[in-house]
């Protein structure tokens, strides 16, 4: 509080002192020009680069002069940093409640699967899935320039509630399609809806139009939409056709001027293979590529497909893929955008070894605040690392799950003592609410076992698991076998016999490694099984919740880590930052002691594409070609590891919004995000 | 000049110092350490016996002094905030008009002080966001 007014002293105390200066005769003409442009230029460096520099453009036309090299500069700088992975994470929270007035009004809740696109200066959210099985159908917008959310009051006809829908922007209105939600719970047990709607919301008027038209296609999920001129051309999605669920790979065109939709002629039958959550990229008005996507259990693609459009009749072409080994992995559930040549995707870092691993080899004691290792250490401890864990293969597999139990209820019980700085005392807090929704989650499993006569395998799974079903389409039959055709059909254990169940989760896992090379052998139940194999999940659902329960702990440590050490704040409450230091410093200094190794491998990599080369005519070749990474991809500050959310391109920068942890899908509360991670070149590298 | 910082000898000795009008100034050498751009030349050629700063009136040269000192004594390890606070401790109380912060930019631009280029900068930055429009822009910095 001191701080701000001091500042507004100051800044009181220099306009008058304007005036004072207006009539004074030798300085008259004194004003910023004095100083040369590439002072002022990185001044401007410091504006967040959205409405503020716009204003600094207007002013005059030397300042308009600078913000054009800036805006050129800022560009290029970024595209070198992705190229030479120097870039860093910043995240935003926007705070409910602190500074008074300033930040007032409500925040976006936590959501997966939404859609977003950015538009002017704003980010608009779309929908999406919550943290407890619900859909949502609000519409937010982020204001890039002072760093808020808004909820813009809307009119018209409001879409249902869906997520994965696709969201794009054309002239001054969203164009927002088809998607699924969650069943509604009364009456019980219905299917999953998908949706038809096509929807305009109109950012002048605020206001929403739901257009019908003859020829309309099937409801869809999952699919992708890019914006040609004024055509928005729809490609693949989970669809249902002839009341069969099915991933499609068929393209359909809206007339944005007319409404109307139509699908296009193409030549020959090459196409890509149905598939679902592909990336769609925009490379001209006449050409666009797919990237990924998902065409089942098992079945992730990571191949590219180039659509030309430019003759009547349109054809595809499958693109070459090089240096796939640098390529991103799980292009279904992760975001991709286009930045100028690049073609960026934020996922799962490769073959960083998993937590246990670390803790493993380097689990120092807690309370001792270790300095956090230089960067350039780290690629070599990996490399000396991985033969051990080859050489431990046998015996770390089985230990897997105790060790992560262990490891991770000790740095919460190592701090538990003493006073509890804010930060414990939520982490404590939600640990009693975690607990009490553990209960009851168990008396509404105990309570549905004791009503139904039926074994069905829904009754196990009461209200979670339905995202699951999505993807695996014929799980929720527990006769007809599971769609990798090798597996035997799906038994229902009647004992709770966990470790049976988790032996097979293995062995199933293990059948399907050739479709991703990179993830680690054995070490599977954080990463595949509990979203793939739905059906086997069931009977380790106490135990997974307890192990859950300390991952959730451990994350929300990392996280509170995270923001310290990486805070990007909004201008209008930098100043309340500031005025709040007192907290901090103890906090950071609290929370320093989880070795800074731990929090960097549950985290997002980055991948960066080349896609340049694509249109080219003189290359007998086109194709994609993935920049090789450092450090695995990941950078200072880098997210935590969540899946469905959603990046967008802004001014210098990539935004990356909302996602869900991917091991807490069969929770019952499943763990949400609600912020907003920017991706921007340091400072210093300018 | 952003992020490249010469790996130059620290000074051991004092300097001495001559600004644009001529008047000269004996600078301890804690506080010379800071400038950088002394440091080089000294680390080139030693035996300079009199530093001159063309650009730097006598003025400015103070604050700047003021500044060194301020960094010198300061408990707080100098990060982004506390600059930003110990610089606008330093506006309210010895600055009265706009372009002394100007040209204590330009000063910190030749000298090479990291810590008073960065906190300048912010400030100016600040009173820029501060705008609300482009009128407010216009007026507050007096640019037509």
């Amino acid at each position: 509080m001191a701080c701000n007014v001091n500042y507004y002293n100051v800044a009181s105390g220099s306009s008058s002192s304007t005036s004072l200066l207006s009539s004074s005769t030798s300085e008259s003409n004194v004003n910023l020009n004095y100083l040369p442009d590439e002072i002022l230029e990185f001044i401007f460096t410091y504006l967040p680069p959205y409405g503020d520099l716009e204003h600094c453009s207007l002013v005059c036309k030397r300042w308009q002069a600078i913000v054009k090299n800036l805006v050129r500069r800022a560009k290029l700088n970024l595209e070198k940093g992705l190229s030479d992975f120097r870039l860093r994470w910043e995240i935003f929270n926007q705070q409910p409640s602190s500074s008074g007035s300033a930040t007032g009004g409500s925040i976006i809740a936590g959501r997966f699967a939404h859609s977003a696109v950015r538009q002017g200066n704003s980010m608009y959210v779309f929908g999406g899935g919550s943290s407890s099985d619900t859909t949502f159908n609000d519409l937010w917008r982020f204001d890039l320039t002072h760093m808020r959310w808004a909820r813009p009051v809307a009119t018209g006809t409001y879409p249902s509630p869906k997520g994965s829908a696709s969201m794009v922007a054309w002239r001054d209105q969203l164009v927002l399609f088809g998607g699924w939600r969650y069943p509604s719970l009364h009456p019980p047990y219905q299917p999953w809806c998908l949706f038809d709607e096509l929807h305009f919301y109109d950012l002048g008027k605020n206001r929403w139009l739901l257009r019908s038209s003859l020829s309309c296609p099937p409801p869809m999920a999952g699919h992708s939409a890019t914006v040609h001129g004024d055509r928005m051309v729809v490609f693949g999605g989970y669809q249902i056709k002839d009341d069969v669920n099915v991933n499609s790979n068929d393209t359909w065109v809206l007339d944005l001027n007319e409404q109307r939709w139509y699908q296009p002629l193409f030549v020959g039958n090459t196409r890509p293979s149905p598939r679902y959550g592909q990336i769609q990229i925009e490379l001209d008005k006449n050409h666009l590529i797919v990237v990924g996507g998902c065409g089942g259990a098992n079945r992730v693609y990571t191949d590219a497909w180039l659509l030309d459009m430019s003759r009547d009749v349109w054809s595809w072409k499958a693109l070459a893929v090089r240096n796939k080994k640098f390529g991103a992995v799980h292009m279904w559930c992760n975001p991709g955008c286009k930045v100028n040549n690049f073609l960026v995707v934020v996922g799962p870092s490769p073959t960083m070894p998993q937590d246990f691993q670390m803790m493993k080899h380097h689990r120092v004691p807690m309370a001792g605040g270790r300095g956090p290792p230089p960067n350039q250490n780290h690629p070599l401890q990996n490399q000396l690392r991985i033969p051990d864990r080859r050489a431990a293969d046998g015996q770390i597999g089985g230990l897997a799950p105790l060790r992560l139990g262990g490891a991770a209820a000790a740095p919460g019980g190592a701090r538990a003592g003493g006073n509890l700085a804010p930060g414990e005392q939520y982490l404590a807090n939600r640990r009693v609410i975690l607990n009490q929704n553990m209960q009851q989650a168990q008396q509404f499993m105990h309570n549905n076992n004791v009503n139904n006569n039926n074994n069905n395998n829904i009754n196990y799974q009461p209200r979670s698991g339905r995202l699951i079903d999505l993807h695996a389409p014929t799980l929720p039959r527990p006769l007809n076998p599971a769609p990798p055709a090798a597996i035997p059909p799906a038994p229902v254990p009647a004992d709770g016999d966990v470790d049976a169940a988790q032996r097979l989760q293995r062995n199933l896992a293990l059948r399907c490694r050739d479709n991703e090379p990179r993830l680690p052998k054995r070490f599977d139940e954080l990463y595949e099984d509990p979203f793939r194999m739905a059906a086997f999940n069931v009977h380790t659902r106490s135990r997974s919740a307890s192990r859950d329960h300390s991952e959730r702990i451990r994350r929300m440590e990392e996280k509170m880590n995270a923001i310290r050490n990486s805070r990007r704040s909004a201008p209008a409450i930098a100043a309340a930052v500031a005025a709040a230091p007192a907290a901090e410093p103890q906090a950071v200094a609290a929370l320093r002691a989880p070795s800074p190794k731990r929090l960097r491998c549950n985290v997002q990599s980055l991948f960066v594409c080349d896609i340049s080369k694509i249109l080219q005519s003189n290359d007998t070749d086109p194709g994609l070609d993935w920049v090789e990474y450092r450090n695995f991809g990941v950078l200072n500050g880098a997210p935590d590891r969540l899946i469905l959310s959603s990046l967008i391109a802004g001014n210098g920068e990539l935004i990356l919004f909302g996602g869900v942890h991917k091991e807490t899908l069969t929770d019952i509360t499943h763990h949400v995000s609600n912020s907003i991670h920017f991706l921007s070149v340091p400072r210093d590298i300018i | 000049m952003y992020s490249f910082i010469p790996r130059a000898a620290p000074i051991h000795r004092d300097v001495t110092v001559q600004t644009s009008n001529g008047c000269q100034y004996r600078v301890k050498s804690e506080l010379a350490n800071q400038m950088v751009a002394i440091r080089c030349l000294l680390a080139k050629s030693a035996d300079i016996s009199v530093i001159p700063l063309e650009d730097i009136d006598s003025e400015t040269f103070e604050l700047v002094l003021k500044w060194c000192r301020t960094v010198r004594d300061s408990k707080v390890t100098l990060n982004e905030h506390s600059a930003r606070t110990m610089f606008k401790k330093l506006v309210q109380e010895s600055i009265d008009d706009r372009i002394m912060i100007y040209k204590l930019i330009l000063a910190a631009n030749f000298l090479d002080i990291e810590s008073l280029w960065g906190a300048t900068t912010q400030h100016l930055s600040d009173e820029i966001n501060e705008c609300k429009s482009v009128q407010d822009m216009n007026k507050i910095f007096n640019v037509k």
